[in-house]
């Protein structure tokens, strides 16, 4: 019998749930097939198909989503709106499902859900195709397989590692260890725009060819970041933007020589997070090189600030030692 | 005039390429200042023509690029320093006034901010995309009223009712200009509510969060213009100090950090007054290997490939580092 292929877009929340998404496709006897890092080809799909105000994340996915449609037979569009109660993520995510539809066309979807009323690792979340055609024993087994490996993929983020790394990592069974040296940088904003080495030009290769040990803020446990929090007047309802502020502050702690934010054009989220991320740094004396990613950011700009940062950091270094 | 021991900084913008020929002392004894005219190579190549002969005889110990065609111009002069033009411009402020604490430089195509503190820049802001408020616009509006450039900046100085012109887009500015004309304002009013203008909106944008504090050195080419100078003072309420080699402070700065690396290199990879001559082509292709497409830029001088960069797997730089040893 042929294996059902659900295609599943490496982008957005797939930095943090992929590998979750993954291993539970796969308990269920379905092959997941994961889309290939973003190209020129996928990003110009997006740009082509989605409606000119939505930020780049969200027309990547949608690229994601064309350019494998003809090689799956079910697209998985997860409409999370919230994951913490409380808290929620970006607007846009609640609407991903239908701007899929739109850009898609009829293929068949699942959509997998994350609410306030059902968390997405619920029964109630899962995708209707799921649950209605398969024992409901199966699918509890499998999901609590996936939530299982979400934490060990998470546990090897703490430890170190960055996303893909840590997906290697679990799903080959490896066990690589994150290497620890002076000095470090602080790399911040939304994971999609953190570890997509194609809109953001491999800052992180860039920053680690520079001699820089990257962190960023998939390192740091949610308590951690929680705690963090706590004195803020009024909380933080972004759930990505409360780990932005959190892990930054985690950063100065840690002694960063500084922090590169990397934030996604139109992003309204950011437009706040990132002016409390401006003001602290500024209080604190920290370096903050802040760039925006958008499909035409100039190379040559983002590339001239890039070097003009790590040449202040080191310099500030090598002046400060003497 | 010959000397004996040099280098050479280059910055090379999308507006002027100017060079420096710098003692190992950091005494600048040689700056020229040429309009890139859209061909980076062929201003590279008549810079050093001029060159050549006076300096025949120097001993060359390195040559720093900097400049947005940096990367093209530091392959084909074989420099042992391409640095970006913050840095640059950020070290030559340094030498000329070691106690500065803010640099505003405004040039062709942008403009950018540094703060320094104790001899170490802390930070700095550029322009994002939009060229608004930069040399360019002045050229442009210069050439609309039939001026030099040159002479816009004492034209703004003789005002006495600046007009107030709206310079957040050069667009608007433009058309603004184009009615305080038509109303029947004075052309040396105009200028320099322009300059009021182009100042309000670097401190507005570029500036914006960013705590100015005394000295200041004002460079760039547009630091030339004194209408802006004096704009600067009237919003700042201090004097800034346009220093003397305001012009070329990126090559400057470029020269003196190929200095500062020498221990790095050594022995300079220049590759001498001969590539005046030489024939240079540049050519671009996409690369269909895989999904990034990238488009990569191969440099060959007299028929050799000597350099090339735009792939984002390395691997034509790679090819091209073998072929070149």
């Amino acid at each position: 019998m042929r294996r059902i292929k659900i295609g599943i877009p490496r982008a957005l929340l797939y930095f943090w749930y992929g590998p979750a998404w993954r291993v539970f496709f796969q308990e269920m006897g379905l092959t997941p097939l994961v889309s290939g890092p973003t190209g020129k080809e996928i990003l110009n799909a997006g740009v082509k198909a989605a409606v000119e105000e939505v930020c780049l994340p969200v027309k990547i996915f949608l690229g994601h989503s064309l350019t494998m449609q003809t090689q799956c037979d079910c697209l998985l569009t997860p409409r999370y709106i919230s994951v913490n109660k409380g808290e929620f993520i970006c607007p846009k995510f609640m609407g991903l499902p239908e701007m899929t539809r739109q850009a898609v066309g009829t293929g068949r979807q699942l959509i997998w859900k994350s609410d306030h009323k059902c968390h997405w690792g619920s029964l109630k979340a899962l995708p209707r195709e799921i649950t209605s055609g398969y024992a409901q024993s199966r699918v509890k087994k499998s999901l609590k397989k996936a939530k299982a490996a979400l934490e060990a993929y998470h546990l090897l983020m703490q430890g170190g590692l960055l996303p893909l790394e840590a997906e290697t990592a679990l799903l080959k069974g490896s066990q690589p260890s994150a290497a620890d040296y002076e000095p470090a940088i602080g790399l911040i904003g939304h994971p999609y725009c953190l570890h997509d080495a194609f809109i953001n030009l491999g800052t992180v290769q860039l920053l680690r060819e520079q001699g820089f040990k990257v962190l960023v803020p998939e390192m740091f446990p949610a308590r951690q970041i929680a705690l963090e929090l706590r004195d803020l007047p009024k909380p933080l309802f972004w759930t990505l933007g409360q780990r932005i502020l959190g892990a930054f502050r985690l950063m100065w702690k840690k002694g960063v020589a500084g922090v590169v934010y990397l934030s996604a054009f139109a992003c309204g989220p950011e437009a706040l997070i990132g002016e409390m991320v401006k003001r602290e740094s500024k209080a604190a004396g920290l370096p903050l090189l802040q760039l925006d990613l958008d499909e035409h950011s100039g190379e040559a700009g983002f590339i001239t600030r890039m070097e003009a940062f790590l040449d202040l950091l080191k310099r500030k270094r090598r002046y400060s030692c003497v | 005039m010959n000397r004996n021991e040099l280098f050479f900084g280059v910055d090379v913008g999308s507006v002027s390429t100017n060079l420096v020929a710098m003692e190992p002392t950091g005494q600048v004894v040689k700056k020229v200042y040429l309009r890139t005219e859209g061909n980076p190579v062929a201003a590279v190549q008549k810079i050093f023509t001029q060159l050549g002969r006076e300096f025949a005889k120097a001993k060359v110990l390195g040559v720093g690029v900097t400049g947005s065609g940096r990367q093209l111009i530091g392959a084909i002069l074989g420099a042992d320093v391409v640095k970006n033009e913050i840095t640059a411009h950020g070290v030559a402020a340094l030498q000329a006034e070691p106690k500065v604490r803010t640099v505003v430089e405004i040039g062709g195509q942008d403009s950018k901010i540094i703060i320094l503190r104790d001899g170490v820049a802390v930070d700095f802001g550029m322009n994002t995309v939009c060229a608004a408020g930069t040399g360019s616009f002045l050229d442009q509006q210069a050439n609309r009223l039939n001026l030099p450039v040159s002479e816009l900046g004492t034209l703004a100085l003789r005002a006495r009712h600046p007009v107030r012109i709206a310079g957040r887009c050069s667009v608007f500015a433009e058309s603004e200009m184009i009615h305080k004309q038509q109303m029947g304002h004075r052309l040396e009013d105009i200028v320099a509510g322009l300059c009021a203008a182009l100042v309000r909106n670097y401190l507005n944008n570029v500036a914006k969060g960013k705590e100015i504090q005394p000295p200041v050195l004002f460079q760039g080419g547009v630091a030339a213009n004194a209408g802006i100078k004096k704009a600067f003072e009237d919003e700042l309420g201090f004097p800034v100090i346009v220093p003397q080699y305001y012009d070329v402070m990126g090559a400057w700065g470029a020269a003196l950090i190929a200095r500062e690396e020498q221990v790095n290199y050594q022995k300079t990879s220049f590759r001498g007054l001969k590539f005046c001559e030489e024939e240079i082509k540049i050519s671009s292709f996409e690369c269909p290997d895989c999904a990034n497409r990238c488009e990569v830029i191969t440099v060959m001088v007299a028929g050799a490939k000597i350099s090339g960069w735009g792939d984002r797997c390395g691997k034509w730089q790679r090819i091209n580092t073998e072929a070149t040893g």
